[in-house]
């Protein structure tokens, strides 16, 4: 196809059936981001010491986002931001090993089970976060069957639920690998079979038409599904709020929620989210960039 | 009896913590004149709380309004049953809004986002500010036909004599619980809660995730009483104190203690006492009553809290929050209440001895309630001044840092 047949001209249609969307979806970022902005760098009543926003640029105070970006950067929080990063991508990891494969197999290998299984895949989101995350409680409490389970081990006798980095981030991989598997099973389902016929006949092996093949078309959805799962990772606190509760696991989550329900400093609170979200930003950017490049690849 | 006290958990995990910024950022925004306005009150100091002229009790002798009555309270911290009971008294349907600690239910009141009459366990140490800016209405006792019923020490609290705003909800202390068949030896003498540092309890353990009984905690160990202390010295040393705690025991913090001792999560945990006679109804099936304790240190270092009801200045059914309110001060509806939430009330009539008499509550845990003589004489956690409660919060964030 030439380059001139490929750039159609913007039809209005689209435009105008899109725009609702955009301007919804605009409206509940955009809007609730400033109403953040505005707290961070607004005031504090000196009685109730609730937030008062401050919807004024020129009168945002950034004393106090500025006493938090030190802390941030060289403070205490710099500990929990890195421990926050760390869970985050050991838990990724975590959903690459486990679902790649079940993506894989569901997508290539399923056969006549591939409906029955896309089912089952789908399950979890019927049950809250919140619901499949207490079950997890339970089952590692010291009578728990998975803890009882596991204490056949030798020399596993750990508590699961105190204080453990180990039982946050398994927390975080549970709780997230279904958003993890179902994205990049549409890509993997998306790879043109005959692609991996020819690098067969072309005398590849399952194994090489897998590293050589499969895998670099499946970076796209392999990348996608990773952000989409690492992001709200970020954000999570009550993964380790009921799984660890302890200092030693906090997350940038829980210092957020700390601030702005149990203190009377909520600017420090929506100052964190402004750090956090430029942050995720920076993480998103890089994210888009690599569509971009592999977008013009594909249209070369 | 067992109930679905879970749902306690479930709400007090779910998001809507994080609401509290956008809903800060709008609705009517109640703005005050200084922090010299708080009239913070101790024992030795009893304060008067001021009545301005806008804000005066409604006057008695009024209809009750058809309802419904709106409540607003933490998480199954009334008995379903009283409810009930009360919708069918008055013909009112009752609908209760939930909060997870006491700065969410001040954010929400004074935001507007909370349209509520009758804010229930509120926190001694907020009141000056619900007073300072008027969102809490004068009681008018002419609805209050029950008041006598109350202890006589909280008829005219120290914190708000006359009792012009307040009538008490339930009364606490603050110690240890523990399964007896967990530990090493049952926590008893003047220092148990030194098993929270013991390393054989490492995994174990867990602490109050309140930034003013935990530290508290820190300080009464170092033996330390001024748990209302200004000095960023003095909060310092406590906070060494459970930097100490974490790196021998790496305590859970949270407010599940009722749920976590039973279940053995922990086997030592920081906790109110209304959280032990609640634990009851967690004991897994093979697992005693008497298996539960409840250490509490001697009086001189031992903190006792109340909380209290208050009607906002704003409610819509007033005259029926003050039934309510009435309602709740009757003895037999008191009890119900202790059943269902463990934690008792400041009624006649609750006092260990009766109700471990009529079979309420087991003996082993007869020191989870609260005497008359103890509650003169117990520690109180007060407010402070805005600068002070900053220290004592910047304090507890850096030590949940974890690092």
């Amino acid at each position: 196809m030439s380059r001139r047949a490929q750039r159609s001209p913007l039809n209005p249609l689209w435009i105008g059936l899109a725009a609702p969307g955009m301007a919804w979806m605009a409206l509940f970022f955009v809007v609730p981001f400033y109403a953040v902005a505005a707290v961070a760098f607004g005031q504090v009543d000196p009685i109730l010491r609730t937030a008062i926003p401050e919807w004024n640029p020129q009168y945002w105070d950034f004393t106090s986002f500025s006493e938090v970006l030190d802390r941030v950067v060289g403070g205490d929080l710099r500990t929990v931001f890195l421990r926050t990063g760390a869970y985050v991508i050991l838990a990724v990891l975590g959903c690459v090993a486990i679902g790649y494969p079940v993506a894989y197999f569901v997508s290539r290998h399923s056969g006549r089970w591939r409906a029955t299984l896309l089912a089952l895949m789908i399950l979890p989101f019927w049950v809250s976060y919140l619901m499949r995350m207490l079950a997890w409680f339970n089952l590692l409490q010291p009578e728990g069957w998975v803890a009882r389970a596991l204490s056949v081990l030798p020399g596993d006798d750990r508590p699961w639920l105190n204080g453990q980095p180990s039982t946050v981030v398994f927390g975080l991989i549970y709780g997230y690998v279904p958003f993890f598997i179902l994205p990049l099973y549409a890509t993997l389902d998306r790879i043109d079979g005959r692609l991996l016929e020819a690098a067969r006949d072309l005398g590849a092996t399952s194994n090489q038409a897998f590293w050589r093949v499969t895998l670099p078309l499946s970076r796209q959805g392999l990348i996608a599904a990773s952000v989409i799962t690492a992001l709200p990772m970020v954000g999570d606190y009550y993964t380790n709020d009921l799984l660890s509760a302890s200092p030693r696991t906090e997350m940038v989550g829980n210092q957020i929620v700390g601030y702005l329900q149990q203190s009377s400093q909520p600017q420090i609170g929506a100052s964190l989210v402004l750090i956090l979200a430029v942050l995720l930003l920076i993480v998103m950017a890089g994210y888009l960039v690599s569509v971009n490049r592999a977008q013009k690849l594909v249209t070369r | 009896m067992i109930h679905p006290m879970s749902r306690r958990r479930f709400l007090s995990l779910s998001g809507a913590g994080l609401s509290a910024v956008a809903l800060s950022a709008c609705g009517d925004k109640k703005e005050s004149s200084g922090a010299d306005a708080l009239q913070i009150a101790s024992p030795s100091k009893p304060v008067k709380l001021s009545i301005s002229a806008d804000n005066q009790a409604i006057k008695g002798g009024l209809a009750v309004e058809s309802g419904p009555l709106r409540i607003a309270n933490y998480a199954d911290f009334v008995a379903p049953e009283l409810l009930a009971k009360f919708e069918e008294l008055t013909g009112a349907t009752v609908e209760v809004s939930t909060f997870t600690d006491d700065n969410e239910a001040l954010t929400k009141i004074a935001s507007g986002s909370f349209a509520v009459d009758l804010l229930m366990s509120t926190a001694i140490d907020t009141l000056p500010k619900y007073v300072a800016t008027n969102l809490i209405q004068p009681l008018q006792k002419d609805y209050l036909t029950n008041f006598a019923n109350l202890w006589d020490s909280v008829k005219d609290p120290f914190y708000d004599q006359g009792a012009q705003y307040t009538v008490p909800y339930t009364v606490f202390s603050t110690g240890i619980g523990f399964r007896s068949d967990l530990v090493a030896a049952p926590l008893e003498g003047d220092n148990g809660w030194d098993a929270l540092w013991d390393s054989q309890y490492d995994g174990a353990t867990g602490l109050l995730d309140s930034y003013r009984e935990a530290i508290g905690l820190g300080m009464l160990r170092l033996g330390n009483t001024n748990l209302n202390t200004e000095s960023k010295d003095e909060i310092d040393a406590a906070i060494d104190e459970l930097k100490k705690m974490l790196d021998t025991t790496n305590p859970r913090i949270d407010v599940l203690g009722y749920q976590a001792i039973p279940e053995g999560t922990t086997k030592v945990n920081q906790c109110w006492s209304g959280d032990m006679l609640l634990a009851l109804g967690y004991l897994p099936d093979d697992v005693d009553a008497s298996a539960l304790g409840y250490w509490q240190p001697p009086i001189e270092k031992r903190v006792i809290n109340n909380d209290a009801m208050s009607i906002l200045a704003k409610a819509e059914h007033p005259v029926l929050a003050h039934t309510f309110i009435n309602f709740m001060l009757e003895p037999e509806n008191a009890a119900i209440n202790q059943a269902y939430i463990g934690y008792q009330s400041t009624l006649a009539g609750m006092e260990a001895e009766t109700l471990i008499a009529a079979g309420s509550i087991p003996e082993n845990l007869a020191n989870a309630l609260v005497t008359q003589d103890d509650f003169a004489k117990g520690l109180r956690i007060l407010a402070l001044p805005l600068a002070a409660d900053e220290i004592w919060q910047n304090a507890w964030s850096g030590l949940n840092t974890g690092g």
